[in-house]
């Protein structure tokens, strides 16, 4: 028999979990479609499709923890407007919370656990025969009260027996540009204490997995040729290898095979460890066309950086930012400022880094305690974890510390916390300039880099000051005034949003201008824009 | 769940005007189809019961009432009648400026300090009231003739319930012309909509060019009082685009762009999430804050403070430019001429947050 498939997730950037299991539904036969839903304000829309699509199979990818209420809500909604089907859920959340959700949501079947591709792929083979859903390795499934849970099943060893991800019809744009998602490796070497991405991994017993230079350049030419993709956003968790002659000979061989395939002059985004930007990874990085390193930097303070069991230094920060400006490949880069034991000579000290480069992109944030990982071990071990799965905190250990963040999170709210934050849309505003810089270099693109640049750095001044000024009214003691302390983060708000206002009109203004004159310029070159494109500050989130 | 009024007029070569707003029960002036305000086909008042409602609010450029929660608040109009007048109560001036028509509007908005659910509010402010997520039309092509389309027009939950009759669907641009003449048979209701056959002008050969769309068009009556005797007419538009599937040609449904219209449906996302417990220490709570547009006539916007923040907390509007009428704590209208931010923070004992929003004038 076969089965109708609706796969519903989150779409910002191509979802390519969801992607790759929609071409296993595929290849085993059923029909799959990809649903967006990310939040409650997708809701009714979300359920109306998945309704129309009458699917005997519902999966849903949960991506991010702290939107759990609404991904609850959404298999609520689905079973009350009359969703009889096989019901299931995946994705990192799912994997270690699945009795939490099996208990909170009555209505939801199964959970896939780890990789989704081969037990999705057996669930679906299952209900296709009219066999119940159980007794297979990645599954949890029920029987009466109890959950059941199947034996973890291995990862698959080659990634290039997966089939190739089905994306979406219409393709993404930034700049004007065509953009794609592409993985080139599953997992990463790291064993940071606060990662979902180690935490997942360890239980499959195999950390990091690559795909052949010839498979990747062969999905690559594909984008390129049939949907006129430029620039390649690499969603590995790690990109460089650990190994510099090993990185350096990989991304030769990739550049070798996309020329082989007519697939030229292409950029690249790729994410990489501090420790492992060598010289050498950034000419070979360079010369394969990547304009920008996403770096795992975290904090400039030794004994953060030990804490969160990275294993760089920040010396590695330094001269991988360096190394990169050298090579002409902007670094970008996520402060995190707090973590459970931060001190305020730590924060002192990471703020002190971020006056470096105030011209690069970068942002702030709290270490977050994901499912699975070891940190949450570790706090819950010492009695300071706080929440459930649908949210941890924590108290930080220096109260001073734990007052600075409450006052960051009123204050920089709109600044810098938010999706579409003034520091957010200038991360995404300084990709668009690298693009243009790299497909459309001349004197208009320079006078409009400097433009994005100055305004950048304008604006990550002020907010740096703004987190000066925390510091320094949480470090004179003024922290136990509970009414000073809400009238500092108030008025701290209020300045910060009438100062960026200017700045934040201009952000739009620049990102529509990059997005025609980019269409504009790629006409030229004779790559037609697409009839229609997926854009908005999402698409490059994080870089 | 409060109930808030929304008053709109309009006159011949005078820009449309947010005449009223109101928490109800609320104030009465003229009396009218919607028992808050009537004027007669010539644009003159038929008077009323001026500063019957509650307690607060001020009426501006109008008439009547300080008082309390429920007060109206009367913005402009030509000519302004009065002032700052009245004490709540009965009685008052009547207010009855020389609009031409006028459309009253009544939307759900949940207590201060609590979240609304999805789809909750929805304000409107043009007549016909344009909304564009009330209803959305959908094709699925399953024929190999692409001139055969199964349809659906999906109908928002909160104006099914309302609902006087069936939709009545037509083209209203389309391109090429051929697919304008859209016939529409077999309309069944089903759950969430209804369903029906379109049929184009045929043999239709079309390839999937960015060119090729129709505008649909779906009018709905709705019952806006209970005994349903107030029927008013919505209208939706839905583009359609024909794109190439995964395997063949397929129809695809956007126009979900809302000008006057906004549906509550989420809490700005929030970066961290709030930590319930109790400690000691200032702000332990994180509250979730934006400012949600209800409905913008030409230079006035009615906003409302979505939050979490529970109904002890306190509100704080500043704007840049214009002038600012408080309905309630959390909901205001802004009038100004000129670009500018407005900002709310709202406080509590156990936290704080601040939101802004930015207007551009036309």
């Amino acid at each position: 028999m076969s089965l109708r498939v609706a796969l519903v997730g989150p779409i910002y950037q191509e979802n390519l979990a969801l992607a790759y299991l929609a071409a296993v539904a595929r290849g085993g036969g059923h029909r799959a479609e990809v649903v967006p839903y990310a939040r409650r304000a997708e809701l009714d829309a979300a359920v109306r499709r998945v309704l129309e699509l009458e699917p005997h199979v519902v999966g849903l990818g949960i991506a991010f923890q702290n939107h759990i209420e609404d991904y609850l809500l959404f298999l609520r909604e689905l079973r009350a407007r009359g969703f009889r089907g096989h019901l299931t859920a995946g994705g990192h959340v799912p994997t270690f919370c699945f009795r939490e959700l099996l208990r909170d949501a009555p209505g939801l079947d199964t959970v896939v656990r780890h990789d989704g591709e081969e037990t999705f792929g057996a669930l679906l083979s299952a209900i296709a025969r009219g066999d119940r859903a159980r007794d297979l390795p990645g599954l949890v499934w029920r029987e009466g009260d109890d959950v059941v849970v199947g034996p973890v099943r291995a990862a698959a060893s080659d990634l290039d027996r997966l089939p190739v991800a089905s994306r979406s019809a219409e393709p993404f744009s930034v700049a004007g540009v065509v953009v794609d998602f592409v993985i080139t490796a599953r997992g990463c070497v790291g064993e940071c204490n606060y990662c979902s991405i180690a935490a997942y991994t360890s239980e499959q017993q195999k950390r990091y997995r690559l795909r052949s230079p010839s498979a990747v350049a062969d999905e690559i030419a594909t984008l390129y040729h049939e949907r006129s993709a430029r620039v390649m956003f690499v969603q590995d968790d790690l990109f460089v290898l650990p190994s510099s002659a090993r990185t350096v000979e990989r991304v030769g061989a990739l550049k070798q095979e996309l020329a082989r395939r007519g697939a030229h002059d292409l950029a690249f985004w790729v994410k990489a460890r501090p420790e492992s930007v060598t010289p050498e990874v950034c000419r070979a990085l360079r010369e394969m066309g990547v304009i920008h390193v996403f770096l795992g930097v975290e904090s400039a303070s030794a004994p953060r950086l030990e804490y969160l069991g990275r294993t760089h230094l920040p010396v590695h920060n330094e001269s991988a930012i360096a190394r990169c400006r050298e090579h002409g490949i902007v670094p970008s880069f996520n402060f995190m400022l707090f973590d459970p034991d931060s001190s305020l000579d730590d924060i002192g000290a990471t703020l002190d880094m971020a006056e470096q480069h105030l011209d690069l992109p970068w942002n702030v944030c709290r270490t977050e305690i994901y499912s699975g990982t070891s940190l949450q071990a570790r706090l819950r071990a010492e009695g300071r974890l706080r929440g459930d799965y649908r949210s941890y905190g924590y108290l930080m250990r220096d109260e001073r510390a734990e007052i600075m963040f409450r006052i960051v999170r009123v204050a920089l709210s709109e600044r810098a916390l938010e999706m579409e934050s003034l520091l957010n849309r200038l991360i995404s505003l300084s990709f668009a300039r690298q693009i243009h810089q790299h497909f459309f270099p001349g004197r208009a693109t320079e006078a409009l880099s400097r433009e994005v640049t100055e305004l950048a750095v304008t604006a990550r001044r002020d907010t740096l000051d703004s987190l000066r000024r925390a510091l320094d009214f949480v470090a004179s003691g003024a922290h136990q005034d509970a009414e000073r302390v809400r009238r500092f983060a108030v008025d701290e708000a209020l300045a910060l949003a009438r100062r960026g206002l200017p700045w934040r009109a201009r952000t739009e203004q620049l990102w529509r201008h990059f997005t025609a004159r980019g269409s504009l310029l790629m006409g030229r070159r004779g790559v037609l824009p697409p009839e229609r494109a997926q854009g908005g500050w999402q698409v490059a989130a994080g870089s | 769940m409060r109930k808030l009024r929304i008053v709109i007029g309009r006159s011949p070569k005078v820009a449309p005007v947010i005449a009223a707003v109101g928490l109800m029960p609320v104030l009465a002036s003229c009396g009218s189809r919607s028992g808050l305000l009537s004027v007669d086909d010539a644009g003159v008042s038929t008077g009323g019961n001026a500063g019957s409602g509650g307690a607060g609010g001020t009426a501006l450029g109008g008439f009547g009432g300080t008082g309390g929660a429920g007060g109206v608040i009367v913005t402009g109009g030509t000519g302004g009648f009065g002032g700052v007048g009245g004490t709540g109560g009965t009685g008052g001036a009547p207010w009855c400026p020389p609009y031409r028509q006028i459309e009253t509007h009544v939307v759900d908005i949940p207590p201060p300090g609590v979240p609304a659910s999805p789809g909750q509010l929805c304000a409107v402010s043009v007549e016909p009231v344009t909304s564009n997520t009330a209803a959305r039309v959908t094709l699925t092509k399953y024929s190999p003739a692409l001139e055969l389309a199964q349809g659906f027009v999906a109908i928002a939950p909160d104006v099914q319930k309302v609902l006087a009759g069936p939709p009545k669907i037509s083209v209203k641009t389309a391109n090429p012309p051929q697919l304008g003449k859209m016939q529409v048979s077999a309309l069944t209701q089903l759950a969430g909509g209804y369903s029906f056959h379109a049929t184009f002008d045929g043999p239709l050969s079309l390839e999937p060019n960015g060119w090729v769309m129709l505008e649909v068009e779906v009018e709905l009556d709705i019952a806006c009082d209970p005994s349903g005797t107030d029927i008013r007419t919505v209208t939706s538009r839905t583009e359609i685009h024909l794109c190439m599937g995964d395997a063949d040609l397929e129809w695809v449904s956007s126009g979900d762009e809302c000008t006057v219209c906004k549906i509550i449906a989420e809490m700005a996302p929030p970066p961290m999430l709030p930590d319930p417990v109790p400690d000691g220490l200032p702000m332990p709570r994180a509250f979730r804050l934006r400012v949600v547009e209800l409905a913008r006539v030409a230079d006035s916007v009615l906003l409302f403070a979505e939050n979490d923040a529970g109904a002890e907390a306190r509100y704080d509007w500043q704007v840049s430019a214009g002038r600012l009428e408080h309905i309630a704590p959390d909901l205001v209208l802004w009038t100004t001429a000129s670009s500018g931010l407005l900002q709310v923070a709202v406080e509590h004992a156990d936290g704080a947050a601040v939101a802004s929003f930015d207007w551009e004038a036309p």
